[in-house]
């Protein structure tokens, strides 16, 4: 990673309050015109990361460069940096152009410049004519934009936005999201958005960054992390999974705990080690004529539970080894829908599953 | 009147004919109001014009004759510039108090409410014997060479507005306190981060919306002012006579008609501007709690930055993080100062009022303790006071009970007029009381001055127990009386003993508010009945530090009475809290 395409550095950032760690040691490069999430629980020090890169807080130790300068000296009100809030905080005593002009006044822009930019700026949003209305008399999703255009009107260098639609309601939110990506696009900042739904962070970025009790456990591609988690808590985190406890039998199979048969599974570990095999719910196919599929891995269950959400239906099934599977299928009319207490045979392809050595 | 929700069931478990028993709730509050102070005011008013046949004789007198001009015009001076300066101090005061850290707020919030609760009379005292040719300012200045002639500091104007601005700060903090703590925190942060420096956020951001309480504060505190008596009546000079003080010598030459007058020219400014307040701010819904109100008042215009605020923002920066706690610190030690003061000067040898004390000695306490005069005024306070809040409690406990209930319009006009006695002038509820009391031959009665502090305590009482039953959980009424439980019986057994603590803070608000009051009980209490205050009052000619003691053991009592309504009130939150984790 050269220095000129690193936008924003993060070089072993630690932040502790009192006793509590809330960053670990973050090490992190953000691209230039990257759209990178940072995604995890609760408590899981994303929020934190934020206030430190906006210079609301001081790190314990640590340094944030962006575009190769120190931050650490520059107070947050000069740093250039834009923030989206979850609670939007637009100034409830001015208009929506005032809103938005706020940082260009604050920078001496004249006049003229400052018209066009709000211009610009909430046409870019879709809410030209709202120049004169009070935050009060809009919805949340258009305050929602206002607090998107404010932020950007002064071009910042980068842009850090704070779980924005948490407040929406799902449709809202689906919207915005694709909004979110829209001006991503048109304005190539970077950005950097912190959540903890993975459904937002699949959708929106360009790389995710997992975290968890202050530490950045795994970056990558959101195809990569998903289809390849490489550990068990982006796995649990990023969408479902099935963690499989087994031990390793032998080259290329893998046996799972009170069972007879092996399953194809590739690892690289050494027999009798401790695994888990990862298997993802809408990988795995449920099925009473197991004889069709070929070289697949099998494993024989009772359904527990079949749950209809419309477009797919959740099993859960107990394998006669005592196991429970979470199985998700599409709801097509060539596909059977099984009852609880059936007895049927969950199949997956052996390049669907992974294997996480237990630690 | 119902709302515009839909009903559910448990709606319906409560009777209509519950308006009736509303309207019995609050009947006795409302007749004994009425009588005992709404109609001697109107009639006070009435007399002012028709007396007996319609005249502007009086209002002739009071605008003509220069010597009441005079006294009509320093009024306004002295309270405008009293609010002005309040504002000045309290402002900073109350953004200090807002933004500390929590342990540091706990700690400002005592120097407010200290003062607060202690007694006007305490604090003149104290500004005599600070601020007095011998006083503690003069003699150290004096004694260090920076002065050769004390600094005529008291009985003069500069002493009324030093006293009137320590009486009213609390005020104005209290105000702009509750309108700023509704300023949402993200808001600076997010002005920060759109290139804001601390000192713009604050002049772009925070400034503008702590503007209605600005205007509230500056407004209440200048209608308070209006009415001021002991204050210019101790602390000021033959040029410091205010409105308050002609009515108090008018009304012994029993001239009602010309005491009617005065009375109506204070009201009629103090409601033109409560008007005035309500129009452009909202405001008495703020004092309410009512949040919607903030905003109206704040103007919207296109914000142009030019130069001057440029150079404003390039001077005030760099001091920024000082200047405001700079001045609060100063304002919070001005607060502070009158009271502490007299606890050294209580244990003084010195027969008279010098600091430092030559030598110390416990002959204070002993000349009260064993004086009968000064025991027997507290003995008639104590008695007064409790059978105030007697009084006020049975009143306002049936009436609180009908408010909370009572959701409509009419309901919140009757509220605001039961509470009306909290802003009338002392003196024109005084000369009122008196008034009604003399027809009645209750003057010159405990009983009689127990009758007139009712009024002003019935409201303290009410306020505190309607906020407590707004925050209250119905649903624990309801499942009461889905159990069987009359409404009455729910009242008694549920409500009430729940409601505790607020009792009990209104209770102790009451008494304390008895305990302290001067005007009434110098109208009304007479030889046979007369208070504590009324006893420091006639002190005034002799000066001793005997008037320190008593200070000091007032101060010590008002200190004991917040603990103790701090420990209620944490045991009240804890068993709050047990009920809803249970």
């Amino acid at each position: 990673m050269t220095e000129s395409t690193a936008s924003l550095r993060l070089d072993r950032i630690t932040k502790r309050y009192g006793s509590v760690m809330a960053v670990d040691n973050l090490n992190l490069d953000i691209r230039q015109g990257e759209f990178f999430t940072l995604l995890g629980p609760s408590g899981s020090g994303k929020s934190t990361t934020l206030l430190l890169i906006a210079g609301f807080e001081e790190p314990t130790s640590g340094e944030l460069y962006l575009e190769g300068r120190p931050l650490s000296r520059i107070p947050a009100h000069k740093r250039q940096i834009g923030v989206v809030f979850q609670s939007y905080a637009l100034f409830p005593h001015l208009t929506v152009f005032e809103n938005v002009a706020f940082a260009l006044r604050n920078l001496h822009w004249k006049e003229a410049d400052i018209r066009r930019q709000v211009a610009e700026m909430l046409s870019l949003v879709k809410l030209e004519g709202y120049e004169n209305r009070l935050p009060n008399q809009l919805s949340g999703g258009q305050q929602q934009r206002v607090a998107l255009a404010r932020s950007l009107a002064f071009r910042p260098a980068v842009l850090l936005l704070d779980e924005p639609i948490g407040a929406l309601d799902r449709k809202l939110r689906e919207h915005m999201l694709i909004e979110f990506k829209r001006v991503h696009r048109v304005l190539k900042t970077t950005m950097i958005y912190v959540t903890h739904d993975q459904e937002e962070a699949l959708v929106m970025s360009d790389r995710i960054g997992v975290m968890n009790q202050g530490k950045l456990i795994r970056v990558g591609k959101p195809r990569e992390l998903y289809e390849n988690p490489q550990d068990a808590f982006v796995a649990e985190f990023l969408g479902e999974t099935n963690l499989l406890p087994g031990c390793v039998h032998s080259s290329g199979r893998v046996i799972l705990d009170g069972d007879t048969e092996t399953l194809n599974v590739d690892h690289d570990g050494s027999t009798g080690s401790k695994v888990h095999v990862v298997v993802r719910p809408e990988k795995v196919v449920v099925t009473t004529k197991a004889g069709e599929l070929d070289g697949w891995n099998r494993l024989q269950g009772r359904v527990e539970e079949a749950i209809y959400v419309g477009d797919v239906t959740k099993y859960r099934v107990r394998t006669r080894a005592g196991h429970l599977a979470r199985i998700k299928q599409f709801n097509r009319t060539q596909v059977t829908t099984y009852e609880v207490g059936s007895d049927v045979v969950l199949c997956w392809h052996p390049s669907d599953c992974r294997v996480l050595e237990v630690r | 009147m119902r709302s515009g929700q839909s009903e559910s069931v448990l709606a319906r478990l409560v009777p209509r004919t519950a308006s009736l028993k509303l309207f019995f709730a609050l009947a006795p509050a409302v007749i004994y109001l009425t009588v005992i102070y709404l109609l001697p005011v109107l009639r006070l008013l009435t007399i002012s014009v028709f007396d007996p046949g319609f005249t502007l004789e009086h209002y002739q007198h009071l605008f003509g004759v220069p010597v009441y001009r005079a006294v009509l015009i320093n009024t306004f001076q002295i309270s405008i510039t009293v609010a002005l300066v309040c504002l000045v101090l309290g402002y900073p005061a109350a953004y200090v108090l807002v933004t500390a850290p929590p342990w540091l707020a706990r700690i400002l919030i005592v120097f407010v409410m200290l003062p607060f609760l202690a007694s006007s009379l305490v604090r003149n005292y104290a500004w005599i014997f600070l601020l007095g040719s011998r006083g503690v300012v003069n003699a150290t200045l004096m004694r260090w060479g920076v002065i050769s002639n004390p600094l005529p500091l008291i009985f003069n104007r500069s002493g009324v507005i030093i006293g009137m601005v320590n009486i009213l700060l609390p005020y104005m903090i209290l105000i702009l306190l509750s309108v700023m703590r509704g300023i949402k925190r993200d808001l600076l942060t997010a002005a920060q981060s759109l290139m804001a420096s601390p000192f713009t956020a604050f002049r772009r951001v925070f400034l503008p919306l702590s503007l209605p309480g600005i205007g509230a504060g500056t407004l209440i505190v200048f209608v308070l002012a209006l009415a001021f008596f002991i204050t210019p009546a101790m602390l000021g000079g033959v040029h410091d006579v205010m409105i308050a003080n002609i009515i108090g010598s008018v009304t012994a030459t029993l001239n009602w008609g010309f005491a009617g007058a005065l009375v109506t020219v204070l009201l009629v400014s103090s409601l033109l501007i409560i008007g005035l307040m309500q129009r452009f701010f909202g405001g008495v819904g703020l004092l309410a709690g009512d949040k919607s109100a903030t905003l109206r008042s704040v103007g919207v215009r296109r914000g142009r930055e030019g130069k001057i605020m440029r150079l404003l923002d390039t001077a005030i920066n760099p001091v920024w993080p000082y200047f405001f706690p700079v001045i609060g610190a100063a304002a919070f030690l001005f607060l502070i100062v009158p009271i502490v003061i007299m606890v050294p000067l209580s244990f003084s040898s010195a027969t008279y009022f010098v600091f430092p004390p030559p030598g110390y000695s416990l002959r204070w306490y002993e000349k009260y303790f064993t004086a009968p005069d000064w025991l027997d005024s507290t003995w008639h306070s104590f008695e007064i006071g409790a059978l105030t809040t007697l009084l006020a409690l049975s009143l306002a406990i049936p009436a609180s009970l009908a408010i909370a209930r009572w959701s409509s319009r009419a309901g919140a006009f009757l509220y605001f007029s039961l509470l009306s006695p909290m802003i009338m002038p002392s003196i024109v509820i005084a000369v009122s009381v008196f008034y009604v009391l003399n027809q009645l031959n209750l003057t010159y009665t405990v009983l009689g001055v127990a009758m007139g502090h009712t009024i002003v305590s019935l409201p303290i009482a009410l306020v505190v127990l309607v906020a407590a039953l707004r925050n209250f959980d119905r649903n624990l009424e309801r499942a009461a009386i889905s159990l069987g439980s009359s409404p009455f019986r729910t009242t008694l057994r549920i409500t009430l003993p729940l409601l505790s603590t607020a009792v009990f803070t209104a209770g102790l608000f009451a008494f304390l508010n008895s305990f302290d009051e001067l005007l009434i009980a110098l109208f009304v209490s007479g030889v046979n009945a007369g208070t504590l205050p009324k006893k420091m009052w006639e002190s005034l000619q002799e000066l001793d530090p005997t008037i320190a003691a008593v200070s000091t053991l007032l101060v010590l009592f008002v200190i004991a009475t917040m603990g103790a309504l701090a420990l209620v009130q944490r045991q009240g939150r804890r068993r709050n809290q047990d009920s809803a984790k249970a």
